[in-house]
């Protein structure tokens, strides 16, 4: 059974009881008075949950989905821009509080798997919809016209036969009792003037003159600044804290002991920093202690090399063995445990209240920070008001609570609001990372130079267990909490009893290629190194492992790695079409300088085919790249502006875990620590990027994480090309380092 | 301690050793000036001491002593965006936009040294510089194109 993230979908909404939203604004008198009141109350015309016009004209976002670089600020505004006939700059965008309305993604408030897009493409542009109808009909009754001869244009309803506007501003009032239609039109795809330009980002300008407000710029009156002493082996309790020293340092306030740590409490985070180094901690001894990364990397290599939980068994795997005349190539493909390492430490400010907490949040998950911190409380999810806040960078370790739960916990101790920061080592060094994974491979070719076997071994550590926790904010409020808590855990107990397949570690793990024999396995491992969701997730070493072994393939059979690829593609058009732009646009075939090598790789991950050229030599054993070309088919392109920088990020963060980046632990310490023992590509490592975009008019499809998939298996297949050398284990720089020792 | 900061006086009442970087943000209310490492090796805090771009992070406020700093908040004339900061509009640079201001810190003092610098000293002046949403490309282009006002505007103060 393989299972997919739409199956996904349905399950956990199935779970809350059919939450999917639909994206009618009309049916319930309820909402008509809500559109009432909240004139009264603002005096201003708010139709739905994603839009307010104001009297002033100007038009209010309230965009549900977190802000952390992918731009969805600036696709809503577009969005609400096309529908409603609005220019970009009478539209302000802000982020929506944490509510049960904008459940859209898995049952969740979340910001992640690529979504943002294409979930909000229908809904925010019906919003927009809904609104201008309202405004037509308004006018139309105040000119006593028909409805059918005006249109909008540029914040006006214009009655062309007799030449008469009005201002959106001006119909504000009359607006609000007007019906709110069951199912306004929705421009065609092919009418859009707004949707497909490469308009300006929104927040470009906040951004460039350091106005923006992150996490941490979040300013609260009577706030106070928190640290978090954590201790060097996650899962540590402090036996004994001795923080008198401390204490009498300037501005300090209290130092607190908290399950997960010592917090250091001042007026100023600087003088929280100043008296830290004087707290006395003696630490007990966790389970994690008795683990290094090294012993988890020895296990998993040994499993792969065994049997594991099939997954999918078509035709007969056997005659790799069996079958004469083949071509039998085997290879283990091995990546690390990896850290988000976002720009923006993780922080939160938060008030606990007797009878209501307050949060300012740098969150992918507003719900699961809602449902967290009630937990924690003991409040109910309404009490907790979720602002979620502009973040430095997500992918995907903002979806986990942990660090808003710490700041509540801090607040809840000093009866105060609390920013808590984490300093880049707590960051580096708190956990949740992407899991380790080993995989082993077995492949044929025949005489004729086809593929006619492939079997893959996964082995990593399974995902859901640790995010299990976050699914209770799936479910409604009038479950009781235990309830909601049991029900988020059976989940990733069916996960782990198999029952439930681990969607997350397979995904991608499927060849694209026509091969008739084929079989997947998966062993899950557990460890108490807590792992989470990593930008593409699966798809990051799946993507490389597919990639590269179709690429051993392919010189097996003395063939050329792209025209190998393409003839095992016919029932794949679109990935074949950007497989051949990709080959095109790149010069394949094209000589290169002597010791300049390409490699190719194409991957579909989040319904968004991609695929890439890279040109990469060694130089003094260095890993060089010259020149990358991507091609994207993600639909119709919203901004085609972004949806470059996405492509050119995703392949920046794909080729930093590549090239360097590793999470290892000795007895439980997590060895890094900054961004000089994690580090990342810099200018210097990156070439010129080109993106090309296929032109389409289907539906918009992810593309926050497709970019990074391919990128790998891409640059591992030049440098072969270039030199011979295979790089099998990431990160490469490492690899590199070991195979020249060994000569 | 007196401290100059965007061209205005302030008086700070803070130990030698703490960094800029918090005297910046926690005592001035300038928060442009962003937190990255802590230790002088991701740039996110770059400002400028008497024109140059110093880490933030790592410089005792103690050490500034008259000297003159500027933050991403007064590095505009009257309000007005810097060339290199219309340059990073104009390309769509910022994403996420956390290390953005660092970046624009940065290079600003690299066009000041080298008008019409070479990709091989845009990649010396900025590989220091980190970028985890991988703006480096569109960083790359803006300072080009900054590089081509400044020498417009230049030239028409040569003409007048
Ligand atoms: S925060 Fe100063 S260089 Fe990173
Ligand atoms: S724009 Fe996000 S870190 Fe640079």
């Amino acid at each position: 059974m393989t299972m997919n993230r739409r199956d996904f979908l349905k399950v956990s909404a199935l779970a809350g009881g059919g939450l999917l939203m639909g994206v009618s604004f009309a049916g319930c008198s309820g909402a008509q008075r809500r559109i009432q009141q909240n004139f009264e109350a603002t005096g201003a015309f708010r139709p739905n949950m994603y839009l307010t016009i104001r009297r002033d004209d100007k038009i209010l976002v309230d965009v549900e989905k977190s802000e952390m670089g992918q731009g969805i600020w600036t696709s809503h505004a577009m969005l609400v821009a096309e529908e409603l006939g609005v220019d970009m700059d009478q539209i302000e965008t802000s982020s929506a509080d944490a509510a049960r309305k904008y459940q859209t993604s898995f049952g969740l408030q979340q910001t992640g798997g690529s979504t943002s897009a294409a979930e909000s493409f229908l809904p925010v542009r019906k919003a927009a919809a809904t609104a201008r109808e309202m405004l037509i009909a308004a006018a139309a009754a105040e000119w006593k016209v028909d409805a059918r001869e005006c249109s909008v244009e540029k914040g006006v309803v214009h009655h062309q036969p007799s030449d008469r506007t009005l201002r959106y501003g001006e119909l504000a009032e009359a607006a609000v009792y007007v019906e709110i239609p069951d199912d306004p039109p929705l421009k065609d795809i092919e009418d859009f003037e707004v949707i497909g330009t490469a308009s300006r980002r929104i927040d470009a300008r906040e951004k460039v003159d350091g106005s923006a407000v992150f996490g941490i710029d979040v300013e609260v009156p009577d706030k106070v600044c928190a640290l978090c002493i954590h201790p060097p082996i996650m899962g540590a309790e402090a036996n004994s804290v001795d923080a008198e020293k401390a204490r009498q340092m300037t501005g300090i306030i209290d130092v607190v002991s908290l399950p997960c740590g010592v917090a250091v409490v001042a007026e100023k985070y600087w003088q929280a920093r100043r008296a830290a180094p004087s707290v006395n901690i003696e630490w007990s001894e966790p389970p994690l202690a008795e683990l290094s990364s090294e012993q988890v990397r020895k296990v998993a290599a040994t499993t792969a090399r065994k049997e594991g939980r099939k997954q999918l068994d078509d035709g007969d795997v056997g005659i790799i063995d069996d079958r004469d005349n083949l071509t039998v190539v085997e290879a283990e493909y091995a990546s690390p445990y990896l850290a988000h390492a976002p720009m923006e430490p993780q922080n939160c400010t938060v008030h606990v209240r007797e009878n209501a907490v307050e949060v300012w949040a740098p969150t992918q998950s507003p719900t699961v920070v809602q449902e967290a911190i009630a937990r924690f409380t003991g409040m109910a999810r309404g009490d907790v008001t979720v602002h979620v806040t502009l973040l430095g960078g997500g992918f995907g370790r903002r979806l986990v609570p942990d660090f808003t739960v710490e700041a509540a916990m801090i607040s809840d101790a000093v009866g105060r609001p609390v920013q808590l920061i984490w300093s880049r080592e707590d960051d580096t060094r708190c956990g949740y990372y992407r899991p380790i994974n080993h995989n082993a491979l077995r492949g044929a070719v025949d005489d004729d130079g086809n593929a006619v076997a492939w079997r893959y071994h996964n082995v990593s550590q399974t995902i859901l267990p640790d995010v299990a926790p976050t699914l209770a904010a799936i479910f409604p409020e009038w479950f009781p909490m235990a309830a909601r808590r049991i029900k988020s855990e059976t989940m990733h107990g069916l996960v782990h009893s198999g029952s439930l397949p681990e969607i997350l570690a397979m995904e991608g793990a499927k060849p694209p290629y026509k091969i008739d024999n084929l079989r997947l396995e998966y062993t899950p491992i557990r460890t108490p190194m807590p792992v989470c969701l990593w930008r593409a997730v699966g798809h990051s070493f799946n993507g490389f492992v597919v990639e590269s072994f179709v690429d051993e393939l392919a010189h097996a059979a003395g063939a050329d790695p792209y025209l190998f690829r393409r003839q095992m593609l016919d029932d794949e058009p679109e990935l074949l079409e950007v497989l051949d732009r990709a080959a095109e646009a790149a010069d394949w075939g094209e000589p290169l300088p002597d010791g300049v090598g390409r490699g190719i790789a194409v991957h579909e991950s989040f319904d968004t085919p991609v695929a890439q050229v890279i040109e990469a030599s060694l130089e003094n054993g260095e890993i060089r790249m010259h020149r990358i070309v991507c091609v994207v088919n993600c639909g119709i392109a919203l901004n085609p502006d972004i949806v470059r920088a996405q492509m050119e990020g995703g392949i920046i963060f794909g080729l930093s875990a590549a090239l360097r980046q590793e999470i290892t632990f000795t007895d439980g310490r997590v060895e890094q620590g900054n961004f000089d023992d994690y580090p990342m590509m810099t200018m210097i490592d990156t070439p010129p990027i080109e993106v090309h975009i296929i032109d389409s008019t289907d539906e918009p499809t992810g593309v926050g994480e497709p970019g990074l998939p391919p990128a790998a298996p891409a640059l591992a297949n030049a440098i072969y090309d270039a030199s011979g050398v295979r790089l099998r284990d990431m990160p490469f720089e490492k690899n590199l380092a070991k195979l020249r020792s060994r000569d | 301690m007196k401290i100059t900061v965007n061209g205005s006086e302030y008086e700070v009442d803070v130990p030698d050793d703490v960094p800029l970087l918090w005297v910046l943000r926690e005592e001035l209310g300038m928060t442009g000036t962003k937190f990255g490492c802590g230790k002088a090796v991701c740039g996110a805090c770059t400002v400028h001491i008497d024109g140059k771009a110093r880490r933030s992070c790592s410089f005792p406020v103690g050490d500034v002593g008259d000297r003159a700093v500027t933050t991403i908040e007064g590095l505009g004339e009257d309000g007005a965006l810097h060339a290199v900061q219309q340059a990073w509009l104009q390309g769509n640079v910022p994403q996420c936009g956390y290390c953005q201001s660092g970046q624009i810190m940065q290079a600003v003092t690299l066009l000041r040294a080298r008008p019409d610098p070479t990709d091989d000293e845009i990649d010396a002046a900025m590989s220091a510089s980190l970028c985890r949403c991988g703006t480096y490309p569109r960083i790359r282009a803006a300072i080009k194109e900054a590089a081509r006002t400044l020498a417009e505007e230049t030239n028409v103060q040569d003409d007048s």
